[in-house]
């Protein structure tokens, strides 16, 4: 008989299996012939998900707009139900307990704010909505972490972008989630504020879904990256791995005390070499199909006075950019 | 129960500081917007009472005023009902504050009972005044206006009911929202609240007298006007039955509205 595990011995805090979200869209015609006998066509947003975060994981969702990044937070979450597939939070299907999102914090990149209450008001609702036992006690904390507590009495329309996504964060974590998923939580944000936030979310020690198409911003955050395209996870891995598994470039930059010249030969020999580019006789740069283990090189080189001798990785944007492009 | 309070008194709390941020625009709406009603079928009456006019149905000389007063003191509660959840759905809805409200699993009769709280608020300063009014017209017990409290509070429960449904409805598609309006326009015109059932075509009483909220006020005329007999019974008991099954049935079809179909057009 297979023993149910419990909610803390589940080993991922999220995972959906084969989540899949069709829209019908109506196909644009005249408005008399859509008014008589519209037609519809189906759009898949999430095509067959499966998605795995771990306890105390970040995690980042890639994707250009319109990827089904949003569409993905809102099934994850339960406000969008899914056409096929499951979400399970802690182990536990959502559709069968939809009380488990209590256990989520959610933030979209329209902030999710009442602009006509002051920020107190907005936490005050919600954490009595969540049913936060000591609420004064926690919007003080929460005021504190994010540097709102000047701004807490003010109508949250008179609060900048940077102060409103700070309220919106106060307000994800009101209830103390254990996960937090945050679409574009730095959206439009100024290089202090969103470096202010990414703070907070490492030091936060939750699990984490966040999308962005900051692609810095995900690799310096993120434990994992996701790839979506078109509503399906093209790929998952740490930052590090997809740069060294999808390096569409990767470049040496070689600087001798002599000349290397008579050497280019030779290097031309070695595997994986696509092209030598000749800066001058002491400074080459040589284009790789892939990742080099760069020792054998030192080796052979030790001869002509290595100055400097170093592997040039792609970005995590070129990457995402090459992806993207192969994908179309 | 406790926190059935709480999240309560929350969305009163919330409701009412979205209402007051414009206070001045918030107070004459409440106060001006029942006269619109009231005015024309005021001015009706009393032309046809001076020309000479003996009696329309239960209308008379005497009680037409405190008529029409309770009438539109029951249009108030009933189309405050009927409306409160649209605005606010479509409002939050623009907001984007709608998902928020959602995600915190908020117990829908708290929800429910919490907008029709701050609704009340709205719909009593045109129960004072009136009571006031007709009052001081043909005076009644106490004991009277404690009843006909409580019947508004039920209709007023029952029509909160189903505007839950039709702001649901409107966060799913807001394609309805005229047909929908309608529909409940005829329910309350229906409720006799301006015109006597007499004067009504005979297939019209028919209607009227299936429609739960025509019993309602005919219960609060006649406890005031003191026209009561035991077929009244049959009225109170028709609208409870139709309060309770209303909320039980609004509550589950929202849940299930909004989970099968999820908001739209934002």
């Amino acid at each position: 008989m297979a023993i149910k595990k419990t909610e803390s011995e589940v080993e991922y805090a999220i995972q959906t299996k084969g989540l899949t979200k069709i829209f019908r869209k109506k196909i644009k015609n005249n408005f008399i012939k859509n008014l008589i006998y519209p037609k519809y066509r189906n759009f898949t947003a999430v095509d067959k998900l499966d998605l795995t975060i771990k306890k105390k994981e970040i995690f980042g969702l890639l994707g250009p707009n319109g990827a089904g990044k949003t569409t993905t937070i809102q099934m994850i979450c339960g406000l969008l139900y899914p056409t096929a597939g499951k979400v399970f939070i802690n182990g536990v299907d959502i559709q069968k307990n939809s009380g488990i999102v209590q256990k989520l914090g959610v933030m979209f990149s329209d902030k999710m704010l009442y602009n006509r209450l002051s920020g107190y008001h907005n936490l005050k609702y919600f954490a009595k909505l969540y049913r936060v036992n000591d609420y004064k006690k926690r919007i003080q904390e929460l005021a504190e972490l994010l540097d709102l507590s000047g701004w807490l009495n003010e109508l949250v329309e008179h609060y900048s972008l940077g102060m409103r996504t700070k309220l919106a964060i106060a307000r994800t974590l009101i209830h103390d989630p254990d996960i937090l998923l945050l679409d574009e939580p730095t959206l439009g944000l100024d290089v202090v504020n969103s470096a202010f936030i990414r703070k907070l979310l490492r030091d936060m020690n939750k699990t984490i879904l966040i999308t962005t198409h900051y692609i810095n911003e995900a690799e310096i955050l993120c434990n994992r990256i996701g790839f979506l395209f078109k509503g399906q996870l093209y790929k998952v891995d740490t930052p590090q791995n997809l740069k060294q598994l999808f390096d569409v470039n990767p470049r040496i930059h070689l600087k001798t005390i002599h000349s290397i010249e008579e050497f280019i030969p030779q290097l031309k020999s070695y595997p994986a070499i696509k092209d030598i580019n000749v800066i001058n006789e002491r400074e080459i740069i040589i284009t790789t199909d892939k990742v080099l283990d760069l020792t054998p090189i030192v080796k052979d080189l030790s001869d002509y006075g290595i100055v400097s001798l170093f592997q040039e990785v792609s970005s995590l944007e070129e990457i995402f950019i090459h992806l993207i492009e192969n994908k179309a | 129960m406790k926190q059935f309070i709480h999240q309560v008194l929350a969305v009163v709390e919330k409701e009412l500081q979205l209402q007051l941020r414009w206070g001045k625009d918030f107070l004459l709406r409440i106060v001006v917007t029942p006269l619109f009603y009231l005015i024309p079928y005021f001015l009706l009456y009393q032309g046809l009472f001076n020309a000479g006019a003996g009696g329309l149905g239960e209308l008379t000389p005497e009680n037409y005023p405190v008529w029409l007063f309770l009438g539109t003191i029951y249009y108030t509660f009933v189309f405050n009902g009927f409306s409160t959840f649209e605005n606010r759905f479509l409002l939050e809805k623009y907001w984007m504050t709608i998902q928020a409200l959602f995600l915190t699993s908020i117990n829908k009769y708290a929800y429910l009972i919490g907008v029709t709280i701050e609704t009340l608020s709205e719909s009593f300063v045109i129960f004072l005044v009136f009571c006031i009014l007709s009052y001081f017209i043909i005076p009644t017990l106490f004991i009277n206006i404690v009843g006909i409290t409580i019947i508004l509070l039920i209709v007023l429960v029952a029509s909160a009911g189903i505007g839950l449904l039709r702001g649901g409805i409107n966060l799913i598609n807001e394609n309805f929202r005229q047909v929908i309006f309608f529909a409940l326009f005829f329910i309350l015109f229906f409720s006799c609240y301006s015109l006597p059932l007499s004067i009504l075509p005979d297939y019209l009483q028919i209607f009227a007298t299936i429609n739960p909220f025509y019993h309602g006020l005919l219960l609060i005329r006649s406890i005031w006007l003191n026209t009561m007999d035991s077929s009244l019974l049959f009225s109170l008991f028709y609208l409870i039955i139709f309060t309770v099954i209303t909320l039980i049935v609004a509550v589950w079809l929202f849940n299930k509205l909004l989970k099968r179909f999820g908001i739209h057009g934002y």
